[in-house]
């Protein structure tokens, strides 16, 4: 018990210390066969999924723009409605049958009403792409990093510039909320903002 | 609010871009303009190109629309400027801080074109009464 305390021992250096169990890390990974599956997983497989995701990306871009193009058409025919009615107004006066040509001039307006309203909501959908965009370029970063991590690991990695997707104040983000948990939706948003004043 | 307006769109997703200024469109609103980052944001505004109203993501590269709407505040020219930031951003301490540095209003991605219409609606009134 009353033992005098033991003198620390004296403090390796720490690079040396990170070395030392890097070399043991390798070394336990050769003895288990697993460097070279992970050599692999780093040279090609996180690349291949980076790869695959940016593919993932493009493709909702391009289809996400494709139903924005198709919105603008949808525009012009919704437009080409208006001129319609406007023609069945002017032969009102030329028609025993005004009645009918009034209803059938309300039938287009409510047809085209409606189209502007799906043309809306179509365009609006189209948010998705933004939204899950951010996400997968997210995950392409976390790869990106666990890539050049573990290539380090491997000692085969001279740091390649571990190129993350995005800079160092997007990093700091935490972007579209994917767990339904944290985040404030828009009532909570205004509800925050009405009690700051807003 | 005026339907002239001069409104500058900042998105890095083109698609986004798209879309609020479909939107807009929709709700009456044709004068528009976008830019893809920040960065490109405040060269425009630099430039003297005269803007009523900057409808700004947050998460960008080059600069962020926090940023951006922290140089905006900087510039006794663009005192006037007000910004809408549509952002995916969504937790507690990010909307605070938005407020904090003068955003005119807050929508989160992902929003509807009635969202949009209301926070247009209401930055509006309020340009309408601080003139008054």
């Amino acid at each position: 018990m009353n033992s005098a305390p033991q003198p620390l021992p004296e403090r390796p250096d720490r690079a040396e210390l990170y070395a030392g169990v890097a070399r043991s890390l390798h070394q336990g990974l050769r003895d288990l066969g697993l460097d070279r599956r992970l050599a692999q997983v780093a040279d090609a497989d996180m690349p291949d999924a980076c790869q695959r995701l940016d593919y993932v990306v493009k493709l909702t871009e391009d289809a996400a723009h494709r139903a924005l193009d198709l919105v603008d058409e949808g525009r012009a025919v919704a437009d080409s409605l208006g001129d319609v009615q406007l023609h069945l107004r002017r032969l009102e006066s030329h028609t025993p049958v005004v009645h009918e040509l009034r209803s059938a001039g309300e039938a287009v307006n409510d047809a085209e009403t409606r189209l502007r309203a799906m043309l809306t909501a179509l365009a609006q959908a189209q948010e998705y792409q933004d939204l899950s965009g951010q996400v997968i370029r997210r995950v392409i970063g976390l790869v990106r990093n666990a890539e050049g991590a573990l290539l380090d690991l491997l000692g085969s990695g001279v740091a390649r510039e571990a190129a993350p997707v995005a800079g160092s104040a997007q990093d700091a983000l935490p972007g579209p909320d994917t767990t339904g948990t944290k985040a404030s939706d828009q009532d909570d948003a205004d509800r925050l903002l009405a009690s700051l004043g807003f | 609010m005026d339907k002239n307006i001069k409104i500058l769109i900042v998105d890095d997703f083109s698609t986004m871009r798209r879309i609020v200024k479909n939107l807009l469109h929709d709700l009456g609103y044709a004068n528009t303009t976008e830019a893809d980052d920040g960065k490109t944001a405040w060269a425009a505004l630099q430039a003297g190109q005269q803007f009523d109203l900057v409808v700004t993501d947050w998460n960008m590269p080059g600069m962020t629309g926090l940023d951006l709407l922290k140089n905006i505040r900087g510039d006794a020219r663009l005192a006037g400027l007000r910004v809408l930031m549509v952002t995916a951003e969504a937790q507690r301490d990010q909307i605070i801080e938005a407020a904090k540095n003068g955003v005119n209003g807050y929508i989160i991605k992902p929003f509807t074109a009635a969202t949009l219409k209301e926070k247009l609606d209401k930055i509006g009134q309020r340009a309408v009464g601080a003139a008054a």
